[in-house]
């Protein structure tokens, strides 16, 4: 008996365990099917936002002055802050979209902004501009980029401009002056190498989109801003001369070596040696956009072992009739609301919390080198720590009479990925200026037929 | 005879019936329990891997771009890569990738391997050593040969060579990194499949007269054939899954002279908005590792190499 009772009881033990895996097993599908899962990436009461940061100090001063800040105000939703690597969160923000998930506040860009509307991923936010007077607090041309078939899906992350950053000690030191054209341009690049110096520091090791910076520098500085909005339009063709040519002469300026030093080494060259070189007077000028001013700094004056100074200016004319002033509207991101959100309400409550508070995002700039938000702001909302060359630089925006366009802001996300994978077998003689051109023209021509452009401001 | 055949299993046959029956049960229950131990692992696999195979399946037959709706456009995708000269590159430096592979960490790990197995002292130091770098990251290994390799410091200023920024010189670089990475992995299977080589065999080469050449080609090589042949062959569909390193160090670059078909289905996937031809890629990718298992298998079989 006693063996029996001991056989019954492994069986029963048995069956247990079997059940319970199989359980568990099944439980574990069901799970995996539940709608939650399938809905919000949040799930709960929480607003969940997937971000990605410069640095951790930018994310400390995130968390604290603008989550944690906004969460204090006991919202319905408190916000989850959740933080992507920023090489790879474009792609797991996709990635969960797709598969009906994804967070409740999006980030993203003006390029894949029109697609995702397609899809209907993004929740409307024309009555919450309404609501919260958005369209008096934002700058227009940013809020216009958010518009897609005249309806509001999303606000601007940060906004920038290209910039062109030199060493002021080196100039002054040399008594050069920012050449304002061509010809001073190339008169200066001819006597910088005659110095053994590189003209333009340059390189795409630590980010590939370096090269549509260059293609940014063509399209608006050679071509000029109207030629290429008129290719945006579709007034003219990316195969226009005005566009082969300026691609030619900076193909021209990489084979002779004043790109990045020499076509390989562009391929190699960090953002720490394009600062460093250009901080120790090894290059004149490094083309680039305001993000820079967050790190370039460092690379200048004592604390780095140079007596460099740096400062910024505007890029010369590379074409008779281009004006020189032309600066760049660029926008660093873009914010919508996932349309599954469990509340959009709440979700559109943070979104206006970024967008309320001019002077607190200037002290972001200035604590943590946080890039402000498309508002509009004064320069007497800049705090005194904030670096004059810095306030500059939005001042500037601000003042603007020819606005440019960058690429990553107004093309499509096929035809931006092509400027930058184009661009670099261009340089490297895999293809000529005009087989660039062509296949751009090609590329952007389906992607308007397929209506996934970007709006152009008026 | 016959007489006594009635007799014989009068009692036998009741007895054998009840065991065989017990046996019969025993055995389904045996089995039912061995599946069971299974579900969870087969709820898993067909959540992970068969049931997103059968999606990529269908998205290969699709113009879906990752984002949205998807529809069927027949085998375009398969038809596409005939002519895409970015495919095409990129199966072109697999095959090179693939040849670097086989041949470099091949001969390094036997040669490793042949060297330790005559080691007595310190070969564990030594085995320590070698398969250190295939327990490191992948990050972190391409960040130290990131530098190793930078024309401005390391083996690149010496050299006067851009290892990583040169087309020519990309992609080997950033193999033989892969190389370093995975040979010492190597050597310790193949050290282990030497030393249950009967040393016998060695003992009686070596009174007949032959060097140690002779016995790593005539003993060593035909008694670890099995490994030798399995490790071939995981090394070649590792070489087509190659992704971190190319990743890391160069993105495929300078200009896509080390895109490889996994980084290159990855673009096309996120950058380019090709979801449903980056899925075809993937399936081609995958047959190219079913083709190669399965060639493996018939060898195995026909040549008798389990023996």
């Amino acid at each position: 008996m006693s063996t029996m009772k001991n056989f019954l009881d492994i069986q029963a033990s048995r069956r247990a365990v079997l059940a319970g895996a199989g359980g568990a097993s099944i439980m574990a599908l069901l799970a995996a099917c539940t709608p939650g899962s399938l809905t919000s990436g949040s799930g709960s009461t929480t607003t969940e936002l997937w971000m990605t940061f410069n640095s951790k100090e930018a994310e400390d001063w995130f968390q604290k002055n603008l989550v944690d800040a906004f969460n204090s105000t006991d919202p319905l939703a408190p916000v989850k802050l959740v933080v992507k690597q920023l090489d790879t969160m474009t792609q797991q923000t996709q990635t969960a979209l797709a598969a009906g998930s994804g967070p409740d506040l999006i980030v993203s860009s003006t390029s894949y902004v029109p697609e995702f509307v397609k899809a209907g991923y993004f929740a409307p936010l024309d009555d919450f501009a309404t609501q919260f007077g958005w369209v008096d607090r934002l700058l227009p041309w940013a809020l216009e980029t958010g518009k897609i078939d005249g309806i509001l899906y999303s606000l601007p992350t940060s906004y920038e401009t290209m910039i062109n950053l030199y060493n002021k000690a080196l100039f002054e030191a040399k008594g050069w002056a920012l050449p304002t054209d061509r010809d001073e341009f190339e008169a200066l690049c001819e006597e910088a190498v005659g110095l053994g110096m590189v003209p333009i520091a340059e390189g795409n090791a630590d980010w590939v989109g370096v090269s549509e910076w260059l293609a940014t520098t063509v399209f608006n500085h050679y071509a000029g801003p109207d030629a290429f909005r008129q290719a945006l339009t579709g007034e003219i063709d990316f195969t226009d001369p005005v566009f082969v040519d300026g691609f030619a002469l900076f193909n021209d300026y990489f084979q002779k070596g004043w790109i990045g030093g020499s076509v390989d080494r562009y391929f190699t060259n960090t953002f720490a040696d394009q600062y460093s070189a250009v901080a120790t007077g090894k290059a004149l000028f490094h083309f680039t956009g305001s993000w820079a001013t967050i790190d370039a700094p460092s690379y200048f004056g004592p604390d780095a072992g140079n007596d460099g100074e740096w400062d910024w200016g505007a890029y010369p004319s590379f074409r008779d009739g281009v004006p020189t002033e032309v600066w760049e509207l660029s926008l660093g991101g873009t914010l919508s609301i996932n349309a599954k959100a469990p509340s959009v309400e709440d979700a559109a409550q943070f979104l206006d919390y970024l967008n309320s508070d001019p002077q607190k995002q200037a002290r972001g700039m200035a604590e943590a080198g946080i890039q402000p938000p498309a508002i509009q702001m004064d320069i007497s909302d800049f705090p005194a720590s904030v670096d004059e060359r810095v306030s500059r630089i939005y001042q500037t925006i601000s003042e603007s009479q020819v606005p440019g366009y960058t690429t990553w802001t107004f093309l499509p996300a096929k035809s931006d990925a092509y400027v930058i994978e184009g661009w670099d077998k261009m340089i490297s003689g895999a293809i000529t200026p005009a087989q660039y051109a062509q296949t751009l023209s090609e590329t952007y021509k389906q992607e308007v037929a397929d209506g996934f452009v970007p709006p152009l401001p008026a | 005879m016959t007489s006594l055949a009635p007799s014989e299993p009068r009692t036998a046959p009741v007895r054998s019936e009840g065991t065989r029956a017990r046996r019969g049960m025993l055995r389904r229950r045996t089995a039912l329990i061995g599946w069971l131990f299974l579900v969870p692992l087969m709820v898993v696999n067909l959540a992970v891997v068969l049931a997103p195979s059968l999606q990529a399946i269908w998205y290969s037959f699709t113009d879906w771009s990752g984002i949205g709706d998807a529809a069927f456009i027949g085998i375009d995708n398969y038809t596409r890569m005939l002519s895409d000269q970015g495919f095409l590159s990129a199966l072109w430096h697999n095959l090179q990738w693939t040849a670097i592979s086989l041949v470099v960490p091949t001969f390094l790990g036997l040669l490793g391997a042949f060297l330790l197995s005559r080691v007595r002292r310190g070969a564990v130091v030594f085995r320590l050593v070698y398969f250190i770098p295939y327990t490191v990251a992948s990050v972190v290994s391409a960040a130290a040969w990131r530098t190793l390799l930078s024309p401005t410091e390391g083996f690149g200023a010496v050299f006067g060579l851009n290892f990583l920024g040169s087309p020519q010189l990309a992609l080997p670089s950033v193999a033989l990194v892969n190389t370093w990475a995975f040979w010492g992995f190597l050597v310790v299977v193949y050290l282990s499949a030497m030393q249950a080589v009967n040393p016998a065999l060695y003992e009686a080469a070596s009174l007949d007269g032959a060097g140690p050449v002779r016995q790593f080609v005539s003993i060593t090589i035909p008694n670890i054939r099995p490994t030798l042949v399995f490790m071939t062959m995981q090394s070649i569909i590792w070489s087509f899954l190659a992704f971190d390193f190319v990743y890391i160090l160069t993105n495929g670059g300078p200009a896509g002279a080390t895109e490889v078909l996994s980084t290159y289905m990855y673009r096309t996937a996120f950058s380019g908005l090709e979801a449903g031809y980056a899925s075809a890629i993937g399936i081609v990718l995958a047959s190219i590792s079913g083709v190669i298992v399965a060639a493996y298998h018939i060898l195995r079989k026909s040549r008798g190499w389990d023996a």
